[in-house]
């Protein structure tokens, strides 16, 4: 408690609180304005800080007779010290590898070879009739039932969709969002996605020529949702 | 005579008994093949034979492999048993589920029943 109370009423203590709550605050404010999901990771390093800085202090103050105790507080610093290293990495791993990975192995993912999409990234086809199409960060996975509905034209408007969303970076963005909604804010989750949804329409529409394709796509593919 | 009592209305949905006469005959077929025939019959969408194929795969009446082809990739499908079989699998789950819930009562009344004829 006293440990708590000195720490507490250190003057450059108080300056480094106020300091990074009010960082926390205005990053705050900027990702709320422009969306920009990279925010997410800087406002959690602000946030922590202030609990970082004391967790360290404290494992440094304790004397080694205190055994389990400072052995406890030794690693509650080490993991606040290493907590944005460690979600980012998470991520990173998580978006990359495991994902992509879960993905493959749920639909019996088969990779497939088109012209439309580029040799940066790769076309894996999924074992199910549903009309799905999405993609990671470098993947994209289409359906057979994606194939048997859609003319060539339409699923090539898919593939540009699905192309738009890897150059926006989407599938981070969304991890990021994820992220976000488990740890500081609740909104403008769902606002964002709908964002990168339209910006990857956009892309296929400029690179086709034309909305028709793509527009034709989305009426079947309602069509058998509509039917289940 | 036979038709009549084939035309598995309430183990099938209409539909879907339609595409099992398709596939029976043919043995494989794909989704816009069944889609053409049923189109002079019926009014249906392509979307909506692939839903009723998907969900006879799920059921096990069907079976299906990936197909690579000049016109794409799709699914072939074909009828897992034929029409004798798939009959009698109705008839077979339908009998052991009344035997099983009713026991004596079901068995007595099929005593009944074959009795009259």
């Amino acid at each position: 408690m006293q440990q708590l109370l000195d720490f507490v009423m250190n003057p450059w203590v108080q300056l480094f609180v106020v300091v990074s709550w009010t960082s926390a605050f205005a990053t705050f404010l900027l990702w709320k304005k422009n969306g920009d999901h990279r925010l997410v990771y800087a406002h959690l390093v602000f946030l922590l800080a202030p609990l970082l800085a004391f967790a360290i202090k404290l494992s440094c103050t304790m004397s080694f007779v205190q055994g389990l105790l400072s052995l406890c507080t030794m690693a509650v610093a080490q993991f606040f010290a290493y907590l944005i290293p460690i979600a980012a990495t998470t991520t990173i791993i998580l978006s990359l590898w495991i994902i992509p990975l879960l993905y493959k192995r749920h639909y019996d993912a088969v990779e497939i070879k088109s012209e439309i999409v580029g040799s940066k990234s790769r076309i894996y086809l999924l074992d199910t009739a549903k009309p799905i199409a999405f993609s990671t960060r470098k993947n994209i996975f289409v359906s057979v039932g994606m194939h048997e509905l859609l003319s060539s034209k339409e699923l090539e408007a898919v593939l540009l969709h699905e192309l738009g969303h890897i150059k926006n970076n989407s599938s981070a963005a969304k991890l990021s969002w994820l992220l976000s909604r488990f740890t500081i804010a609740r909104f403008s989750f769902q606002k964002k996605l709908e964002e990168n949804e339209s910006k990857a329409d956009d892309y296929a529409i400029k690179m086709q020529g034309s909305e028709r394709f793509l527009n034709s796509a989305k009426r079947k593919v309602e069509g058998w949702e509509r039917y289940l | 005579m036979r038709e009549k009592i084939a035309d598995f209305k309430n183990v099938l949905s209409p539909l879907e008994a339609d595409i099992l006469k398709f596939l029976w005959p043919d043995k494989s077929l794909r989704v816009r093949q069944i889609y053409e025939r049923l189109k002079g019959k019926r009014k249906v969408a392509l979307s909506s034979v692939a839903v009723l194929l998907d969900r006879l795969f799920e059921k096990g009446v069907v079976s299906r492999k990936v197909e690579t082809a000049r016109g794409g990739i799709r699914y072939v499908y074909s009828p897992k048993k034929d029409r004798e079989q798939f009959e009698r699998g109705i008839v077979e789950t339908v009998v052991n589920k009344l035997i099983q819930q009713f026991g004596p009562t079901a068995a007595s009344y099929f005593n009944e029943r074959f009795k009259k004829r």
